[in-house]
């Protein structure tokens, strides 16, 4: 096939641009398209069509999840966010993905390629539609689906770049991990069938309990072979997915990918020892978990327990174990070939680049810990604000604040955001401040207010704005207006995937992507964030709504 | 041929990563009303952690 012809050269920069936004747009009627389908249900409204839904259709439950259940599809989210983090780890050269973009000749049968897998990946919904039953049709819906939705991807993708350029920069082992991740959907419910009903790690995860809260001096009732345990009344039963085998699963996967990510500078047959080390002590902490929820259960609130901490614990005995795991990985050099080599690096507080992640990392560890240790997270403000101040301190000797006056586009970008986002969250249910603290004393309540005004205009800006575009943004862009394109965009979902209104965050980060690049200053979008959030946190204490800031 | 064993490895967690993201069907979220909130913000936590690392290592390098 051919290439295309010459490159358009600097002279095509507003073609080049012209071709972004549309490629873009192609993307947006592409999951316009099947949301509107399969979400609100277009072919009852259009063709009179009644009760017809993803879940009569057949569709698994969790596709039918994706498109109807939350609204928003988180995972499309997150698998941007994951390439985001593969480009900035610099794993891949963007460079062969937007290859066509400056060539004259543009193949068009790749739209029709990408327009054919949409029509193919709504297709269960059409063929119902038809009169076909849909008994007939569930064994083929995720197999139509997987087919549209790879013909839709990579019809884009090759009208972005071109078969050679894409085939020229794929190395073996990375067309191995594309196919494994295109067979995870395929594997998963048989894997689950074997991995998650393994009784004997059930029974294992019972007496470990039971060991480590009759250490604590607890009366332990016990029963393996039902998989339940507790203390005096408060029992809990050991299910199938509370065997450790989760956690495991997780933390191999991050040591795996260290271990795959350094595997030139390790000594391979020792690295991989670090897999079961991670997994025995994964398991052995979710037992320390379940010990803790029981005596959480037992002696403070049982809802507390089986709700926030039974879910939210889990994952923070993950970070930290994974954290852990890779600091210790780092510092012993039996495992790495060279020892250390090069320049010592800087204490790490006073590294710039940690300095911009990790007060970060603090603001998300805060957030697990408030929605584990509080019935109402909201009400754990002050922890967060307390962390989240620490954190910054803990950095100052890194930062080399550069404070200019602020123009008039942070000011208007960050007015606007504030009057974009009021009106598309209005309608929400209501989350007044009783709601959040119970009944207080007015002082607790105005004591709250002044914190969580504080936290929501001047460290979640300073700290998500150091890390988004002071950050991210400027790893990704690998230069010329798609380099910038394409770091403003996989920013603000990774952006947009942090928060519960998914979509209205992802915009706000376009805008403070933007304001960012405009000057090339950080701290222009820091001050329109703290805009747009002041104005947030103005109209929630005006109208007593909390609901607002999410 | 260990790149391939590490894969293979992957290949294995993956399903249960995945599963463990899957909104609703967390396992480690048994009741409906959980969403992935905690799973996201877990992973995007160790994540950050692994670029210092990274950067660390490419800066000393």
């Amino acid at each position: 096939m051919t290439t295309g012809c010459e490159s358009l050269g600097d002279a095509g920069a507003p073609q080049i641009r012209y071709r972004l936004v549309f490629a873009f747009a192609v993307l947006i009627a592409d999951i316009a398209a099947v949301l509107t389908f399969f979400r609100y249900d277009a072919l009852r409204v259009f063709a009179s069509q009644a009760n017809l839904s993803c879940r009569l259709l057949g569709v698994e439950y969790r596709a039918c999840k994706f498109f109807e259940g939350n609204g928003v599809p988180r995972s499309l989210f997150l698998s941007l966010a994951i390439i985001a983090a593969i480009l900035a780890l610099g794993l891949y050269d963007p460079r062969p993905l937007f290859y066509r973009l400056e060539q004259c000749r543009r193949p068009a049968w790749w739209l029709a390629l990408n327009a054919a897998g949409a029509v193919i990946f709504v297709s269960p919904y059409l063929l119902v539609a038809a009169g076909v039953p849909a008994p007939d049709i569930t064994p083929l819906t995720s197999s139509l689906m997987v087919l549209g939705a790879a013909m839709a991807g990579s019809g884009l993708l090759l009208w972005l770049s071109g078969v050679r350029e894409l085939a020229g920069s794929l190395r073996p082992h990375q067309v191995s991990v594309l196919i494994a991740t295109v067979l995870v959907p395929f594997v998963t419910d048989e894997i689950e069938a074997i991995a998650w009903s393994a009784s004997a790690l059930q029974a294992a995860t019972v007496q470990t309990t039971a060991f480590f809260l009759e250490a604590m001096g607890q009366r332990v009732a016990s029963q393996p072979a039902d998989a339940i345990v507790g203390i005096g009344d408060f029992q809990v039963i050991i299910d199938h997915q509370c065997s450790g085998i989760a956690g495991v699963a997780l933390v191999s996967a991050v040591m795996g990918g260290y271990v795959l990510a350094l595997r030139e500078q390790l000594w391979i047959g020792r690295a991989l020892l670090l897999l079961p080390a991670a997994a025995a002590l994964s398991w052995l902490l979710n037992g320390v978990r379940i010990a803790a929820l029981l005596m959480i259960g037992a002696n403070v609130s049982p809802g507390l327990a089986m709700n926030g901490f039974h879910e939210y614990a889990g994952w923070i005995t993950f970070c930290v174990l994974s954290a852990l795991m890779l600091f210790a990985a780092e510092n012993v050099a039996w495992i790495h070939r060279e020892g250390r080599t090069g320049q010592p690096a800087l204490p790490v507080l006073s590294d710039p680049v940690a300095a911009q992640i990790g007060p970060f990392i603090v603001l998300l560890l805060s957030s697990l810990l408030t929605s584990a240790f509080f019935t109402e997270p909201e009400a754990g403000y002050p922890l967060r604000f307390a962390l989240m101040a620490v954190a910054l301190l803990a950095f100052r000797k890194a930062y080399r604040p550069r404070i200019a006056p602020i123009g008039g586009l942070p000011v208007l970008a960050g007015a606007g955001v504030a009057i974009f986002w009021l009106g598309a969250v209005q309608g929400h249910r209501a989350l007044t401040v009783a709601d959040i603290l119970g009944p207080v004393g007015s002082g607790a309540a105005v004591l709250w207010v002044s914190v969580r005004v504080a936290g929501t205009v001047l460290l979640v800006p300073l700290i998500e704005e150091m890390f988004f575009r002071g950050y991210l943004l400027r790893r990704l862009d690998f230069g010329g207006l798609q380099g910038k394109a394409a770091a403003v965009l996989l920013s603000s979902a990774a952006f947009g995937a942090l928060h519960t209104n998914v979509w209205l965050a992802a915009a706000s980060g376009v805008v403070f992507g933007l304001v960012a690049i405009h000057k090339g200053r950080v701290f222009d979008a820091v001050a329109a964030h703290a805009i747009a959030n002041a104005g947030i946190a103005a109209w929630a204490v005006w109208t007593g709504d909390w609901s607002v800031i999410q | 041929m260990r790149a391939q064993a590490i894969i293979s490895v992957l290949a294995i967690s993956l399903p249960l990563v995945n599963d463990a993201l899957a909104m609703g069907s967390s396992p480690l979220a048994h009741a409906p009303e959980i969403d992935a909130t905690g799973s996201i913000v877990a992973l995007a936590a160790i994540a950050a952690f692994a670029v210092i690392i990274w950067e660390r290592r490419r800066r000393r390098s």
